[in-house]
C-alpha cells in the first residue's frame, strides 16, 4: 500500500493519532502531529512511498506537536518531539512541515549508525553513482534537484547511507529534496512539471520548500548503488562550468570531516571511507547554469558507459 | 622545544595509502589526518622509537641516502604535535 492509497482524510487521522508510518529507503518513520500542514505535506510529498504494516518495525517515531503553556494560543509554536523529549528549540507554527523534515534528518543523522552517514547528495545514472558532498551554500541541493529532472536518479539529497558490510553500496534514502530561497524559483523554471510543497517563509534557513521525488525514483528506492564519482560542487555566479581532478586522499579527508558518524564508527568508518573513495574519480566542479552542469554530468556518465 | 619526541598512542593509529598520499585515522581522537611524505616518515620513525629531530633527520638520511634538513623535520614534528599525534618525552 502506498501513502496515496490512504487518501488525505485517513493520512490526517493517522498522523493526528501518531500512527502514520512511511518507509523512505530502508528506514521506517512513524509520524505524529496535530497540524494540518504536516498532513498536507506528507500527503503531497510522500504519495508514492510505501506504508508499512501496523506491526512492522519502526526505526524512528517522531512528532511535531503544539507548543506548551501559553504558546498553544499566543504566537503558537511547533515542537519536535522524539521519544517524548523535545530536541530542537520550538519554531513558529507555520514552520511545522519543514520542522518535520528537519526532524527526520536529525533522526537519521544522529542514530542510523548501521550505516556510514555522509553529508552529501547522491545521484545515479547508468548504474553508477555520483556523491556530491558540499557545505551549505554550495549549490548542492539545486544541482541535485536539477539533475534528477534531467535523467539522473535521486538516491539522496542530504545524507548518504553507506553500507557497513564492505560492499561499498549506498542505499537510497530518497526523501523529498529540500530547496531554499532563490533555488526554489530556479527549480520551478527548470522543472515546471515538478511538484513542490508550499513555501515556508522566514525560517532560520530563509524561505524553504520541499520538492517531491519523481515517482519512478521512489519505485526504485530499494536498489542500492555503487559510487563512481565524488564531485565537490560549487555554484559561482557567471562561472563557466569547470571540472577539475581532485586528490582521492583529500576527498576522503573532506568526506570524513563532514560525515555524521565518522567518530562513532572509528577505524571501521575510516576503512569504509577509504574503500569507497578508492573506487571513485574525484573532482571539484564549479558551475553557474544547470544546463551546463547537466552536460558535464551526462558526459561523465556516457564516458563510463562507453 | 623538547629534544626528544614520541608517538602519543601508536596502537591507536591506522594508516591507508591512497595514490601516494597518506591518510591516518587516530582512534584516540577519532580524527582523520592527511599527511605529507616527510611527516609520514617522521611519524613512522617515532613509532619505532622516541627520538630527537636531529636523530630523526639522521635516520631518514640513512634510509634515503641523502641529507635531510633537521629544520624541516622540526616543522613536521610541530605539525604532529599540533595534531596531538606526537608529544614530548620530557615530563
Amino acid at each position: 500500500m502506498k501513502v496515496s492509497d490512504l487518501g488525505r482524510a485517513e493520512i490526517g487521522e493517522r498522523i493526528r493519532r501518531g500512527r502514520m508510518r512511511v518507509r523512505t529507503g530502508p528506514l521506517v518513520m512513524q509520524l505524529q502531529s496535530p497540524f494540518a500542514a504536516v498532513a498536507d505535506g506528507v500527503a503531497l510529498l510522500y504519495a508514492d512511498y510505501p506504508v508499512p504494516a501496523d506491526d512492522s518495525f519502526v526505526d524512528f517515531s517522531l512528532g511535531v506537536t503544539r507548543g506548551i503553556g501559553l504558546r498553544r494560543w499566543l504566537k503558537p509554536q511547533a515542537r519536535f518531539i522524539y521519544d517524548g523529549q523535545a530536541v530542537f528549540e520550538p519554531m513558529a507554527v507555520d514552520h511545522a512541515y519543514p520542522l518535520l523534515e528537519w526532524s527526520m534528518n536529525w533522526c537519521v543523522a544522529s542514530q542510523a549508525h548501521q550505516y556510514l552517514l555522509l553529508h552529501a547528495a547522491v545521484i545515479e545514472r547508468n548504474g553508477f553513482a555520483a556523491i556530491l558532498p558540499a557545505p551549505p551554500g554550495s549549490g548542492k541541493s539545486t544541482l541535485c534537484a536539477g539533475l534528477i529532472h534531467a535523467g539522473w536518479r535521486l538516491i539522496t539529497d542530504e545524507m548518504a547511507l553507506v553500507a557497513r558490510d564492505g560492499s561499498g553500496r549506498i542505499w537510497p534514502l530518497c526523501r523529498p529534496v529540500s530547496l531554499k530561497n532563490t533555488s526554489i524559483d530556479v527549480m520551478r523554471g527548470w522543472a515546471p512539471q515538478a511538484v513542490f510543497n508550499r513555501v515556508t517563509i522566514n525560517t532560520n534557513k530563509g524561505n524553504v520548500t520541499h520538492m517531491r521525488v519523481p515517482s519512478a525514483h521512489v519505485a526504485r528506492m530499494d536498489e542500492s548503488v555503487r559510487a563512481r564519482w565524488v564531485i565537490f560542487p560549487r555554484w559561482r555566479a557567471d562561472a563557466a562550468p569547470q571540472l577539475s581532478a581532485r586528490s582521492r586522499a583529500q576527498s576522503v579527508l573532506e568526506l570524513g570531516r563532514n560525515a555524521f558518524n565518522y567518530a562513532q564508527l572509528g577505524e571501521q568508518g575510516f576503512n569504509l571511507l577509504v574503500d569507497l573513495v578508492q573506487g571513485c574519480d574525484c573532482h571539484d566542479f564549479t558551475y553557474s547554469r544547470l544546463s551546463d552542469a547537466v552536460a558535464v554530468f551526462d558526459a561523465l556518465a556516457e564516458a563510463v558507459r562507453a | 622545544m623538547s629534544d626528544c619526541w614520541r608517538v602519543v598512542a601508536p596502537d591507536l593509529l591506522t594508516w591507508r595509502e591512497l595514490d601516494a598520499q597518506w591518510l591516518l585515522h587516530d582512534a584516540g581522537s577519532a580524527r582523520l589526518h592527511l599527511l605529507d611524505e616527510l611527516t609520514v616518515a617522521v611519524l613512522s620513525t617515532l613509532e619505532a622509537d622516541a627520538a630527537s629531530a636531529a636523530e630523526i633527520a639522521r635516520r631518514l638520511a640513512a634510509d634515503v641516502g641523502q641529507p635531510v634538513d633537521t629544520g624541516l623535520v622540526s616543522e613536521a614534528i610541530a605539525h604532529l604535535v599540533a595534531a596531538d599525534l606526537v608529544e614530548s618525552v620530557d615530563p
